[in-house]
């Protein structure tokens, strides 16, 4: 793949909390790539460290016991120059720059994230004008703008109105206004949809299509729901207990999933007009403090070897930029 | 606690050393010490992937087996909606819109929000590119909503009738499905179609 097509790569990452429990490695030595224009999905099971990737990406993991120990963020901006992300001073100028202006974020908790006194118009206008030199009668010009984009109706008036006065569908597009409205290189999305009904959900996937290609953005999209990423993603990277177990582009990890416990996201769906018992896989995740020797998912593997038990898996390429960390495949 | 496949050690644990998983366990487990025969289960499984989702789903259809319990199961998501239910019923800003047998619901819907759900529904498989179909507008405000039908400004079928008149919930020919639509009787709505 030519260097230039990749926006973001993660090598190594690693990201721990230290806790009284003992140290949490929430996000342990994780790979992936983002490429331009593209979009990545991340699902994996609660708790598995999919938020903690983002945060770390927006140099936003809370502090003082979460730290980024080890790994490397690589970003290539417009000019071709690459800065390393994990090394960036959280609150410097650099990462100040970048987050907002190049990469954006709309959080699983939208509720959160807005303030509920200040009317939505303030709150775009101040992100605006946070990262980019505008007065004030062009930021709001451009935030009415992009509340429009993301099809928000009479935005001249709702511009005024406050977080409460909206729907949760309404909500979220503010969100997706915000993050954009400094058109970044990235959003990510965590969970954007997961409080909607499908048909509103359906809205906002389309909106951030559409936005991506008028945009030509890539999109890092965090979701447990498959039938989302299979829509939306080119890539799929499969997160388990800190790590990322499987990555393929999309087609390839729907037709060929080589991790057993992709194969048991993928077999536990429910299909309509099926009412057989559903399959599940046994057991439950370990903790992130406590990982047991060898692979962490290896006591709910049907499938499992002594190895398996013993020693940790290395990736392993399976060829179509495909790989898996399985001793199945070594 | 054993029913609902927790440890007894695990007794005097508190909710943060439990998974996602497990907390709802132990909310269904607090449900069912008081002997139920109905349960509220209000979206019981949308914050769990699917695999968690998958044991939850599959523990409560073992426990209404077991103790012979009636289920009323809110949630967003229509495959689970299929999955666990037997008939479902339709909400539309505060009202029902449509009633049914869950098979007859998705293979025939009555109404044209609960054909526009079914139409959004995502594919199965990145192949296949059955485009979802989106709604115009936005959900009214329940406060104020629209006259007529609740759904009229956002539906494909509407007539000067829909907005005039708001249409009750009747049963059709003695089906057991139920629908609020002026046109339930001649409308030709489409079902759920996979493809894959
Ligand atoms: N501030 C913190 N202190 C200690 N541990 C934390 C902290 N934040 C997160 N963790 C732990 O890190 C792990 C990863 O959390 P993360 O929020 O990334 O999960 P997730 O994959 O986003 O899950 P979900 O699908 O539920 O959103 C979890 O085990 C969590 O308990
Ligand atoms: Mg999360």
């Amino acid at each position: 793949m030519n260097n230039d097509n990749i926006l973001l790569t993660c090598s190594g990452l690693r990201t721990y909390f230290y806790t009284d429990d003992g140290v949490v490695k929430a996000v342990d030595d994780v790979n992936f790539t983002i490429e331009r224009g593209k979009t990545l999905g991340i699902v994996g099971e609660s708790g598995c460290g999919k938020s903690v990737t983002s945060h770390s990406i927006m140099q936003l993991v809370p502090k003082p016991h979460g730290k980024i120990s080890g790994g490397e963020i690589i970003y290539r901006g417009h000019d071709g120059e690459e800065v390393n992300i994990a090394d960036l001073d959280p609150f410097g100028p650099k990462m100040r720059q970048i987050r907002g202006n190049e990469i954006a974020m709309i959080f699983q908790e939208p509720m959160t994230s807005l303030n509920p006194v200040y009317s939505i118009g303030d709150q775009i206008i101040e992100s605006i004008r946070l990262h980019q030199k505008l007065n004030k009668k062009d930021a709001k010009a451009r935030a009415i703008e992009m509340l429009k984009l993301v099809g928000i109706p009479a935005a001249e008036l709702r511009v005024n109105e406050y977080p409460h006065q909206l729907s949760g569908g309404m909500r979220q597009r503010v969100m997706i206004a915000m993050a954009l409205s400094c058109n970044p290189k990235l959003l990510i999305a965590d969970e954007p949809t997961t409080a909607l009904d499908v048909t509103i959900e359906a809205q906002i996937l389309e909106l951030m299509v559409d936005l991506q290609k008028k945009l030509g953005m890539s999109i890092m999209i965090i979701t447990h729901d498959l039938g989302v990423v299979g829509e939306l993603a080119d890539d799929v990277a499969v997160m388990y207990a800190g790590k990322v177990v499987e990555n393929a582009a999309v087609v390839d990890l729907f037709d060929r999933p080589l991790h057993p416990y992709t194969q048991g996201l993928l077999n536990s769906r429910p299909v309509i007009g099926n009412k057989k018992r559903l399959f599940s896989i046994p057991g439950n995740v370990p903790h992130l403090a406590h990982l047991p020797k060898g692979c962490p998912f290896a006591a709910r593997c049907a499938n499992a070897k002594d190895i398996c038990l013993s020693e940790e898996p290395a990736v392993v390429d399976a060829g179509q930029g495909h790989s898996v960390r399985c001793w199945l495949h070594a | 606690m054993e029913l609902v496949g927790l440890n007894a050690w695990q007794f005097n644990q508190y909710p943060h050393e439990f998974s996602g998983g497990q907390r709802q366990r132990v909310g269904i487990a607090r449900a069912l010490a008081l002997n139920p025969d109905l349960i509220i289960c209000d979206e019981p499984v949308s914050a769990l992937d699917v695999s968690v989702q998958a044991q939850i789903l599959n523990l409560l259809e073992d426990l209404q087996k077991k103790l012979n319990l009636t289920y009323l199961f809110i949630a967003h998501d229509l495959s689970v909606v299929e999955h666990i239910s037997d008939r479902v019923m339709v909400m539309y800003l505060g009202k029902i819109v449509e009633i049914a047998k869950s098979e007859e619901l998705y293979e025939q819907p009555l109404h044209p929000y609960t054909e526009a759900l079914l139409k959004a529904i995502p594919a199965s498989h990145p192949k296949n590119t059955r485009k979802r179909e989106t709604l115009p507008g936005n959900l009214p405000d329940p406060s104020n909503p629209p006259g007529g039908c609740n759904f009229h400004l956002r539906c494909k079928y509407s007539t000067d009738l829909c907005a005039k008149e708001e249409p009750l919930l009747k049963e059709l020919n003695g089906s057991d499905h139920s629908v609020a639509c002026h046109y339930a009787e001649t409308l030709s709505l489409d079902g759920f179609e996979s493809s894959f």
